[in-house]
């Protein structure tokens, strides 16, 4: 198992020689609160998921990288130029923020010419029609943005995020508000342009998200790096994390000595309020044999109820191994 | 910087907003119409009208209602970051929007301005012409209102960007420090926009709108007012620059 880089260390989510975004030892702090906690990171060619639960940072961080934000302490190049203070470099850089908010009085067809115009193309209707088309938009492209749906917003913005056809992509949930067929088309999108030879960063806070997606995962977790490398070692290290289940039945202290030594329950609590709380690392076997376990003791289960699979203790696991 | 431009036309120029906008441009109108029918002294009190209402309360809630939602609304809804994150100058931004501000700011307060002026000042018809007593005046009318319209332009904008009650506190400024503190201590005047575009309308329009906001009795030259005026643009032209580049944009 390829062990995933902690916190304070610099992560790798690239493989080539040259990182295209370089951040260096940065933090960011509003008054008291610190946003992004001295995160070092490199990253390169190819789809890199930048996950984590809400406020965790991950928009901040982007803000950074793509010069919305100042850092409080630490550097960040893009393409070997500070990320902050030359505006000529959005030439290279398409950015979608999180934000959906876009000018209702624009058809989808006018949002993505406004982009191509301020970027000032040779051919502008060209290069509209283009990114129309790559996020399948056409039929809708003359409708106002006010008429639009969620997901087709998103892919309308999209479109002008990729108008000027740059080598380096930053987009903040990109796939908020859309449905699994826009989402597979997403995918394929986003892989086509990868191979390609673009830098993509994707932020999600949802894992299965950009599981089938990234190349790379950037974990972050209250502000710090907590894991980065490929998808499949931080699955695997989701994967070791032991599950809670709390059982509740007609003969709690019967159950409870029943599941004692029981090959699929690591260990076994009776919490306060007289409830059973399981560890097991082996959840399916724990199904089959606490039914059992209930049969040959006469306990009569009342609930069996998972515990902490929000995806903020999923995520917190990982920082505190 | 064309680009900008047309954008923030468009954002500025919604219906219900122009609407209002052209309900308070035309209220000193109607009030000089009515003055006009109604007395016989009412030149001097439409005179007064310019002061009282069209520079003091209409100029500057004008530009304020179009100068602190131009990048003040953009912060708002979030939709600062699609010009930002383009590869357009800072400065560009900044004068795309301030043009537009002025000019959508002026269009209204010189129409009304003029007719308002044509009202006080034309006997009748054949007398439009005159120079000293119709069109002197009408010129220092436009000209003091071009002035203000600059001027407090260049203050709301950054107050739209600097903060989310900037409507509120351009308000705030208008009456105490315009209204109240200007009328009361002299020395203000030497740095009051309603001051400047009043000074100007009485030096440009001539003998006829020398009574114009007391402000004969004062010795600011109009050099002084002109320089003023333009270090107050300037001054806040930059700070808009300064806040647009070092924000952190939400």
């Amino acid at each position: 198992m390829t062990t995933p880089e902690t916190t304070m260390q610099t992560a790798n989510a690239h493989n080539g020689p040259e990182p295209t975004i370089r951040v260096d030892n940065v933090s960011k702090w509003f008054g008291n609160v610190v946003a992004v906690n001295e995160v070092s990171l490199e990253i390169g060619p190819g789809i890199t998921g930048l996950l984590g639960p809400n406020g965790a940072g991950k928009t901040t961080l982007l803000h950074m990288m793509t010069g919305l934000s100042a850092t409080s302490r630490g550097t960040i190049t893009v393409l070997g130029q500070p990320a902050r203070g030359d505006t000529q470099l959005y030439r290279q850089i398409g950015v979608m923020t999180e934000h959906q908010a876009v000018y209702d009085f624009y058809t989808g067809r006018e949002f993505v010419e406004f982009s191509a115009r301020m970027h000032k193309l040779d051919d502008i209707p060209d290069a509209v029609q283009k990114a129309i088309e790559s996020v399948n938009m056409t039929d809708a492209q003359d409708r106002r943005l006010s008429t639009y749906s969620r997901g087709m917003r998103q892919r309308m913005r999209l479109a002008a995020t990729l108008v000027h056809d740059p080598p380096v992509l930053v987009l903040d949930e990109p796939l908020n508000g859309t449905d699994p067929r826009q989402r597979l088309e997403f995918h394929d999108l986003a892989r086509r342009l990868a191979a390609e030879g673009r830098t993509i960063i994707v932020s999600s806070h949802i894992l299965e998200e950009v599981e089938t997606l990234a190349d790379n995962i950037v974990l972050m977790v209250s502000g710090k790096l907590a894991a980065s490398g490929d998808f499949r070692s931080i699955r695997e290290l989701l994967d070791d994390r032991p599950y809670r289940i709390r059982v509740t039945s007609t003969n709690q202290r019967a159950l409870a000595g029943g599941l004692i030594g029981n090959e699929a329950v690591t260990s076994v609590t009776i919490e306060d309020d007289g409830s059973i709380l399981l560890l097991t690392h082996d959840l399916p076997a724990l199904q089959i044999q606490i039914a059992t376990v209930a049969r040959d003791t006469g306990a009569i289960l009342q609930t069996v109820e998972p515990q902490d699979e929000s995806l903020e203790s999923v995520f917190t696991y990982i920082v505190e191994r | 910087m064309l680009t900008v431009f047309s954008l923030t036309l468009r954002q500025l120029t919604g219906v219900r907003r122009q609407v209002i906008l052209l309900l308070f441009a035309a209220a000193p109108v109607g009030m000089a119409i009515l003055v006009r029918y109604l007395t016989d002294d009412y030149t001097n009190q439409i005179i007064g009208l310019f002061d009282l209402l069209l520079v003091a309360a209409v100029l500057p809630l004008v530009v304020a209602i179009l100068a602190t939602t131009a990048l003040g609304d953009d912060v708002e809804d979030r939709t600062l970051s699609f010009i930002l994150l383009r590869p357009v100058a800072r400065w560009q931004i900044v004068a795309a929007k301030y043009l537009a501000v002025v000019i959508l700011g002026l269009a209204p307060l010189v129409v009304f301005g003029v007719v308002m002026a044509g009202v006080a000042f034309a006997q009748d018809i054949g007398s439009v012409s005159n120079y000293d007593e119709v069109i002197r005046p009408i010129l220092g009318v436009l000209t003091g209102l071009v002035v203000g319209v600059l001027a407090y332009s260049a203050v709301f904008m950054w107050l739209g960007l600097i903060s989310s009650q900037a409507l509120g506190l351009a308000i705030v400024y208008v009456v105490v420090w315009e209204g109240f503190a200007a009328g009361i201590f002299d020395g203000i005047r030497y740095l009051s926009i309603r001051s400047y575009s009043l000074i100007t309308m009485s030096e440009v329009g001539g003998e006829s709108l020398t009574a114009i906001g007391d402000v004969g009795a004062t010795a600011i030259q109009l050099q002084f007012v002109f320089g003023g005026a333009a270090t107050v643009m300037i001054v806040f032209l930059a700070l808009t620059l300064i806040q647009l580049r070092n924000m952190d944009v939400p």
